[in-house]
């Protein structure tokens, strides 16, 4: 069973949110009223995060994009009263919609804050709803989502594959943020096949995660030169 | 619903027991009155669809993800020679622009007063009729010059056809408004060519960026965010160093090797600056220089009168303690720029949008292009090329009749007082003042062309005037955008997911390409192809017009086209990045084994694959002869020299003490090298304390998608703002003036005022507010209108009076808290 992860290379990412566009495009993310926005409930489910440190002139700014990490200890999962978010086999944290009862405790229990609740029922206007994904789930109100590495593609592949009698190839499965960066700065493959690039990549001196001292074992690798970031 | 969520977990344990045995479990889930999440009903069968993203000029290839016919998604296409495989943030909101509630769904024609936004539908038959008895009217009246066409998009194939139908009809009045084109004019002047050369950026080693920022909204933005990731970052390449010259801490500067912030307009002090010091401590390429260039060494001329070289004037005048004084950029800075760029060659200094925004954005760009002459960077790999050739045209010879030939040879109207100085003075602001005051002669038909005057440019009134000048207006717009509701009759295009058409004007590219657009599904609404609608006025025309246009529709004419390239034996499909390699590797060795018999063979794969390509072939070591008087690089521009010594005494008198020209004119010789002008500023210095610079980003461009929801959401998304414009401040004048962040303020400016909320940002120049082009319509549609504000409400309209870009870098403003908002 692999287990998926993702590499961001912090030093060829322009912070072009390209990874931002492509996510809601593909995962039918519902957008908010410019009201709503106001209130911090803009559904995204990978942000790009801006740190600037120092004065002008002598200034340092990072862009950092932030999806689900998919932990491999996900804080999460534990407080779920419902078990509606879960780890898959395969290393995916996911979670079923009919079963979430908006408690929103995992949101609190995230240390990457990349979970959004809907607060309402989505408003699409008529026309543009004509362009969302039919392999993704429409969320009605009430529920938590959250970035799923886009899961649904990983089941066309492997449904791809089993039609054509033959083994998935590492390469078929890539999240929508991955296939669409122009500076090909994010990688996305199994971490536990050596061969792998992110396994590869992940082993790099440049590499690190998001808070790993809190023991989440995070899914998402990133890559700098020079220090950590948090 | 029907069950609340209290009695569905009560049920729960209940359902759960009876679901066992039952085995109904789904049953009792989707029994609510609503689903809870909707079943797809289609089959979902999946196909792709090839064709290129219009939406800036950055000629991206991408592919559309249809399920079940029913477009759900855009990708880059990977064989894109462009792109490779990425996609920016706007592109993907491209099915919002094929799908959006706000689309023009028929011909329109205006009812009431202009401006008043009333219209009655039409059919295309009676909308083509007064289109075409207008453009009839002008040629029976002898005057097809009065036509005027604004474009602010038409590439490739489209523009081939516009230009060839203004030709044929005789009229010189085709004025590109395209925001995003970068002036060509220093090429003109020094290079003798018209067209942007070829950026050879993927063999360089140093990228000197004036102004340019070229990872967020300047030049094509996922191209040049693959080739930064490509050349910056992957091991077993020299990593390309960049070093970014902007007041603002942009994404470029965020993300080069150094930022050098100076003075609001003053580049082109810092590139004398720099060659001085190249010059002093003998860096620049001494062979280069004394081969191939003209006008650095003190000159005399055939008449023995002599003339000052470029040497000459950088080591009198740009010594480095006068350009720290005059760019605040410190000496120790200036040497270790010059030292760097000389060091590590081949490397491009190029410039963008801050450097154009300024009224003296001719010379300072010249400036700049001179630092590329000086370390040899023209025509060599790894610095700037030759303009590839076009791609082969299937459209037959152009045929003028007498009264298309003098309409033609009319001086256009958008130049200075209908002066006759081809090389320069063509503006915007010359285009307002002639139709304005009818000389050299009216114009009474305007054609509107995917543009939106009346939102981006500053002082809209006076464009509005303008149009109140011109008896009948087209627009050409999907959208009722700001400019649209001026116009008298609306003949909807369709959206580029709709059209068929080829590609192939992408600025700065080094090789040709040519992309296929073909309709991802059939047009939605009663729109016509603006190319169809300029071939029937042709054929109604008839005579030579329609001769030089024989094609009766505008996908015919594509495959024609696409069978001259077939026919020319040049290039290939595009077929992956190292295929690429390969092929024009063996192409240069005379071989090709992606041929295609039929040109029916070729049109499937042109279809299926998106991209044409053809690499030239690779610089000689013999540099060729320029087109310039001297036929060498020009530092001193014989081009620009001629031309005004050509022109009448008086007209000279006037042009010296009475234009826009008459401050670099009185500086003699200077006038026609790279020198320092200072910016022109609007406004009282102590009434109006601070600078106002817009700043275009990459979700919004010049504004044209402010109606996609999916980029509204994320316009800031840098910044943590939606929805809303924001004004970037330096804490440091925030604190000044008392406001903090996310306060709401005023920016006021002479021409008028804006509330915005400040954002604090440090990267922001001291003194300076920052806000973001593209928000705050008034119309275009439900997602834009009302949104944020538009920084050209209040900036002042100047312009440069030679390169003609207009100047919105130039104006002051005072800030201050709005009380409660």
């Amino acid at each position: 069973m692999p287990r998926w992860g993702m590499v961001i290379d912090l030093d060829k990412c322009t912070g072009c949110g390209a990874c931002v566009a492509a996510c809601k495009q593909e995962n039918n993310v519902a957008y908010n009223t410019p009201e709503e926005a106001e209130r911090g409930r803009t559904l995204s489910w990978i942000n790009i995060m801006t740190e600037v440190e120092g004065e002008y002139p002598h200034l340092r700014v990072r862009y950092l994009p932030l999806p689900c990490m998919h932990c491999d200890n996900p804080p999460c999962i534990k407080v779920c009263p419902v078990r509606a978010t879960y780890k898959a086999d395969n290393g995916i944290v996911a979670q079923i919609y009919p079963r979430c009862i908006g408690c929103r405790y995992c949101m609190a229990a995230c240390p990457y804050t990349v979970k959004d609740f809907n607060w309402f029922e989505p408003q699409w206007d008529p026309e543009i709803k004509k362009t969302t994904n039919p392999d993704v789930s429409l969320r009605p109100k009430g529920v938590v989502e959250k970035c799923t590495f886009c899961h649904h593609r990983l089941i066309k592949a492997r449904e791809q594959a089993a039609l054509e009698g033959r083994e998935m190839l590492e390469e078929e499965y890539q999240p929508a943020c991955v296939e669409t960066c122009p500076a090909n700065a994010m990688f996305f493959g199994d971490l536990d096949d050596p061969n792998s690039i992110v396994a590869r990549l992940s082993r790099s001196p440049r590499a690190f995660r998001l808070m790993e001292d809190l023991g989440t074992e995070p899914k998402v690798y990133y890559l700098s030169e020079g220090e950590k970031i948090i | 619903m029907g069950i609340n969520r209290r009695d569905f977990l009560k049920q729960g344990a209940f359902l759960l027991a009876a679901a066992s045995q039952a085995g109904w479990i789904s049953k009792a889930v989707t029994a609510q009155d609503e689903p809870m999440i909707e079943a797809y009903p289609g089959a979902g069968i999946e196909t792709w669809k090839c064709s290129v993203c219009r939406l800036c000029p950055g000629g991206c290839g991408i592919k559309v993800r249809l399920v079940d016919g029913r477009p759900v998604k855009i990708e880059g296409n990977p064989l894109s020679p462009v792109n490779r495989g990425g996609l920016c943030p706007a592109g993907h909101a491209g099915l919002q622009v094929l799908f959006n509630s706000d689309r023009i769904s028929t011909p329109l024609k205006r009812v009431g007063e202009r401006g008043e936004n009333r219209w009655e539908a039409i059919s295309w038959e009676e909308a083509l009729q007064l289109f075409y008895d207008y453009l009839l009217k002008l040629r029976n009246e002898k005057t097809p010059h009065h036509l005027l066409v604004l474009d602010g998009e038409s590439r490739g194939l489209q523009k081939r056809l516009l230009e060839r139908f203004l030709e044929a009809y005789g009229t010189p009045n085709y004025f590109n408004l395209s925001s995003q084109e970068p002036s060509s004019l220093p090429f003109l002047l020094m290079h003798g060519r018209k067209n942007t050369p070829g950026y050879d950026f993927q063999n360089t080693r140093f990228i000197l960026s004036f102004g340019n920022d070229f990872l967020d909204s300047e030049g094509p933005p996922s191209r040049m965010a693959y080739l930064f990731g490509e050349l910056r970052q992957n091991p077993g390449r020299n990593r390309v160093k960049i070093v970014q010259i902007d007041p603002r801490l942009s994404t470029t500067a965020v993300k080069a090797d150094r930022w050098i912030p100076l003075n609001p307009g003053t580049y082109g002090a810092l590139a004398l600056g720099v060659a001085h010091i190249m010059v002093v401590e003998g860096l620049y390429n001494k062979t280069f220089v004394e081969n191939h260039t003209f006008g650095f060494e003190d000159w005399v001329d055939n008449k023995g009168n002599s003339h000052i070289g470029f040497k000459t004037l950088l080591l009198k005048e740009y010594y480095p303690e006068k350009v720290s004084g005059i760019t605040g950029v410190p000496i120790d800075d200036i040497i270790r720029v010059a030292r760097s760029f000389a060091e590590n060659q081949p490397g491009i200094a190029i410039w963008g949008r801050g450097v154009t925004n300024h009224s003296n954005a001719l010379f300072s760009q010249m400036a700049i292009h001179a630092l590329n002459a000086l370390v040899g960077s023209i025509n060599s790999p790894g610095g700037i090329l030759e303009a590839p050739p076009e791609p082969p045209t299937g459209l037959p010879p152009l045929v003028q009749d007498k009264l298309a030939q003098w309409g033609s040879a009319q001086s256009p109207v958008f130049q200075y007082r209908g002066a006759k100085l081809p090389a320069t003075m063509e503006s915007l602001a010359y285009l307002l003042d002639n139709i304005q005051s009818g000389e050299p002669y009216p114009i009474e038909v305007a054609l509107l062309i995917h543009t939106n005057p009346l939102f981006e440019l500053p002082e809209k009134e006076r464009f509005q005037k303008a149009l109140e000048k011109i008896p009948f207006v087209v627009s050409f717009s999907s959208e009722m955008d700001e400019s649209s509701i001026w116009a008298d009759l609306i003949l909807p295009d369709h959206t580029y997911l709709e059209k068929w058409d080829l590609d192939y004007e992408v600025p700065q590219l080094p090789f040709t390409q040519v992309t296929i657009s073909q309709p991802i599904i059939q047009p939605r609404f009663n729109t016509r192809h603006i190319g169809d609608v300029i071939l029937s006025c042709a054929r109604l025309l008839g005579g030579s017009v329609q001769k030089s246009l024989p094609e009766t529709d505008y996908r015919g004419l594509v495959q024609k086209e696409a069978e001259a390239l077939f026919r020319s034996h040049r290039g290939f499909i595009t077929s992956g990045q190292f295929e690429d390699f390969f092929q024009s590797f063996l192409s240069r060795r005379g071989f090709k084994y992606q041929e295609f018999a039929t040109f029916e063979e070729f049109w499937e794969a042109l279809l299926k694959e998106g991209s044409w390509l053809e690499i030239p072939q690779p610089v000689s070591d013999l540099f060729p002869r320029l087109s310039t008087p001297s036929g060498k690089f020009e530092f001193f521009s014989q081009t620009f020299y001629h031309q005004y010594k050509a022109l009448p005494h008086h007209v000279q008198n006037v042009l010296k003490s009475d234009s826009p020209l008459s401050m670099a004119l009185s500086k003699g010789d200077q006038a026609f090298l790279p020198h320092f002008e200072e910016p022109n500023v609007n406004g009282d210095s102590i009434e109006y304390p601070y600078f106002l610079y817009p700043f275009s980003i990459l979700t919004l461009f010049d504004g044209k998608m402010a109606n996609r929801p999916l980029l509204m959401e994320m316009v800031g998304f840098r910044r943590n703002v939606q929805w809303d414009s924001w004004a970037e401040i330096n804490p440091e004048t925030a604190r000044e003036l008392n406001i903090r962040h996310g306060d709401w303020i005023w920016i006021e400016s002479p021409r008028g005022r804006v509330k915005v909320r400040a954002h604090l940002y440090p990267g922001a120049m001291p003194g300076m507010v920052y806000l973001p082009l593209g928000l705050g319509h008034t119309a275009s549609g439900k997602y834009a209108s009302q949104k944020g504000v538009n920084p050209n409400d209040i900036l002042v309209f100047d312009y440069d009076p030679l390169g003609g870009s207009i100047a919105r870098n130039s104006t002051r403003v005072k800030i201050y808290k709005a009380s409660v908002a």
